[in-house]
């Protein structure tokens, strides 16, 4: 007796809540919000780094244009002194020290040119620097001639007639222009680093509210998120109360049905043996009303023994887990009927089977539906004719209809709704039965997600149909005759 | 080693057991039905015990026939004890009971029944079982040797 309603009482407990679309749709909105702003985050502190890279290189550009300025200056003075102390004592060494500083001097001068290149004013400072300083070298050339040629008295004179006033003067000139430079260096240096700091602020500020964004859609996310577990735990606790009880309620049945099957049958043993004995051992002193009395006690038992098994059986059918496999309902269908007429070969039935599609499902729960529909077919026959069954099967709708037809004493529609009950019995004691086997047979077949329906006319015959779900076919394509045909 | 070739019939329900009685006469089985009432005294008769103390252990049964539900020990559990014991490992028992619920046929198996039959409620089926019994395990079987 499994709990059917379980899936309704679900949806009604479900219902009332925000719907699994609502919360699906809020759930992709926090996540995919969450998400651009983590993007968002990420670029802005990528942008930020880059630009404290850049600024930094900034820094250190200025800093080493002010660096080979001041070695510019410096070698220009060595060069100068080297000259003065050449002209003072003719010495050649001096040249010497002239002639490397001028080269370094003329290498730190190309090196100034390329880091100033990419701005204009500095560039131009930079040639009038260039004209200024190849002015002063040319001087000092002129001047180490003289000294050469004419001796130091008019050596002297000349450097007093071009730099009346001490020289290093001159070399302020050059100063000027080189401070001019580094002004101009110095006053860019601070432009960047005014608007670097801009900057930065703002990318603080903004990664500030981004952060403080994300959290906000991270934890609405995440509580909604909880929210839902907590009503998927709260719903699953239920279920799981419903279900322990439902298995509560099979474990009490199962243990009535053991009774039933322990307790009920040996009374029952007694009932129908101790009759039999009386019969056998006092039959005779007992007339012959005496003796039909006893008869009816026995089948009283005996019917009610079966009764009892019946019940046991369905109610089996019910707790029993289905063992599916591919089966091959013709050659079943032929194996039941055949297995019938050995049990009672009575009468001269004529049996037409057509080929039937396979079916997916307990191959020995399908034996008892074809059994019984088989054996119904064979026992409620017309006494003046014999009987001729058909079972005819075909797929339609996504389904396998199978059908067992007879021309037998049918029955009238008016009862149809009993047909299918439990030890319900459209017939009299005409025809023995216990009124289970119809039972079964729509047991078993909506156990395996089918239906069962029948058609008759009294005195006509009748026509029993069970379906089969085609969907459970898919996933094997040819399977092996009659699989589990055979016990 | 002399077997009396009795049958050992744990049963609780006299009228079974009278029913049992008759059946045996019916088929003309002469051996002797050795009858106990419950698991303990089924488990007394077989190792000697209480009111069968001091009982030749060499007269072991053919067959025993027993049923599960049974007062005080059940069946089972008497099958379960029997199969423990070196003395009674071997012994034949045909688990003979009212219920052919799975789980009591799958349980008897696993603790060593050697047959299962279920008692029909149809007395002439009783019978003809009761015959079957009788000339498979006193006629047709082979028991094994020093019980």
């Amino acid at each position: 007796m499994k709990i059917e309603a379980m899936p309704a009482e679900k949806a009604a407990r479900a219902g009332g809540r925000p719907g699994s679309e609502a919360l699906q749709r809020r759930l992709a909105v926090a996540f995919a919000g969450a998400l651009v702003v983590v993007t968002t985050l990420s670029l802005t502190v990528f942008e930020t780094a880059r630009r404290a890279l850049a600024s930094s290189r900034l820094v250190a550009h200025a800093h080493e244009v002010l660096q080979v300025m001041n070695g510019v200056e410096g070698t220009l003075v060595t060069a100068q002194s080297a000259v003065r102390g050449f002209v003072i004592t003719g010495d050649e060494v001096y040249l010497r020290d002239r002639d490397s500083a001028l080269l370094s001097l003329e290498s730190g001068v190309q090196r100034l040119r390329d880091l100033t290149a990419d701005n204009d004013s500095q560039r131009r400072r930079w040639q009038a620097l260039r004209d200024r300083l190849d002015e002063r070298v040319a001087l000092l050339d002129r001047l180490v001639v003289i000294r050469q040629t004419e001796g130091a008295g008019r050596a002297r004179e000349f450097l007093r007639s071009v730099y009346p006033p001490p020289p290093p003067a001159k070399t302020g000139r050059i100063r000027a222009i080189t401070g001019e430079m580094a002004r101009e260096e110095e006053l860019q240096l601070a432009g960047r680093m005014r608007e670097e700091e801009l900057a930065s602020a703002f990318a603080v500020a903004s990664g500030v509210v981004l952060a403080v964004l994300f959290a906000l859609m991270f934890t609405l996310g995440y509580l909604a998120i909880r929210r839902r577990v907590a009503q998927t735990f709260g719903l699953n606790a239920a279920l799981l109360s419903r279900t322990e009880e439902a298995e509560a309620a099979n474990r009490e049945l199962e243990g009535f049905s053991y009774s039933v099957s322990h307790d009920l049958r040996s009374p029952l043993r007694a009932i129908d043996g101790f009759s039999r004995m009386l019969t056998e051992d006092y039959g005779e002193r007992l007339d012959d009303e005496g003796r039909r009395r006893l008869a009816v006690v026995r089948e009283g038992s005996q019917r009610m023994g079966r009764l009892i098994d019946d019940l046991l059986e369905f109610s089996r059918l019910g707790k029993k887990p289905l063992a599916c496999s591919a089966i091959d309902m013709t050659a079943l269908a032929g194996e039941v009927y055949r297995e019938l007429r050995t049990a009672d070969p009575e009468g001269s039935p004529a049996f037409d089977l057509a080929p039937l599609p396979k079916g997916w499902g307990d191959a020995a729960m399908l034996r008892q539906v074809l059994a019984n529909l088989l054996s119904n077919a064979l026992k409620y026959v017309r006494k003046d004719r014999a009987p001729r069954i058909e079972v005819r099967g075909w797929a339609e709708d996504g389904r396998n209809v199978y059908c067992v037809k007879d021309d037998g004493i049918g029955f009238d529609m008016a009862h149809y709704d009993k047909l299918f009950g439990v030890f319900q019995r459209l017939h009299s004691a005409e025809f023995p039965g216990t009124g289970v086997g119809l039972a079964i047979v729509q047991r078993i077949v909506t156990r395996h997600g089918g239906k069962v329906w029948a058609e008759s006319k009294p005195d006509e015959g009748s026509s029993f149909y069970f379906s089969l779900p085609q969907a459970a076919m898919s996933g094997f394509t040819d399977p092996p005759a009659a699989r589990g045909g055979r016990r | 080693m002399n077997r009396s070739r009795n049958v050992l019939l744990v049963e609780d329900n006299p009228y079974d057991v009278e029913l049992t009685l008759r059946a045996f006469e019916q088929n003309n089985i002469m051996n002797e039905l050795v009858v106990v009432r419950d698991g303990k005294e089924a488990l007394d008769y077989l190792f000697g015990a209480g009111a069968y103390a001091g009982r030749d252990l060499g007269d072991a049964p053919e067959v025993v026939l027993l049923d599960l539900k049974l007062p005080k020990i059940d069946g089972l559990e008497v099958l379960r004890r029997m199969r423990a014991d070196e003395r009674t490992r071997r012994q034949p028992v045909v688990v003979l009971t009212s219920s052919s619920e799975e789980k009591d046929v799958v349980s008897s198996y696993n603790l060593g029944a050697n047959s299962f039959v279920r008692k029909p409620v149809d007395f002439t089926q009783f019978t003809e079982a009761a015959k079957q019994l009788g000339l498979y395990w006193l006629v047709l079987n082979e028991p094994p040797p020093g019980g």
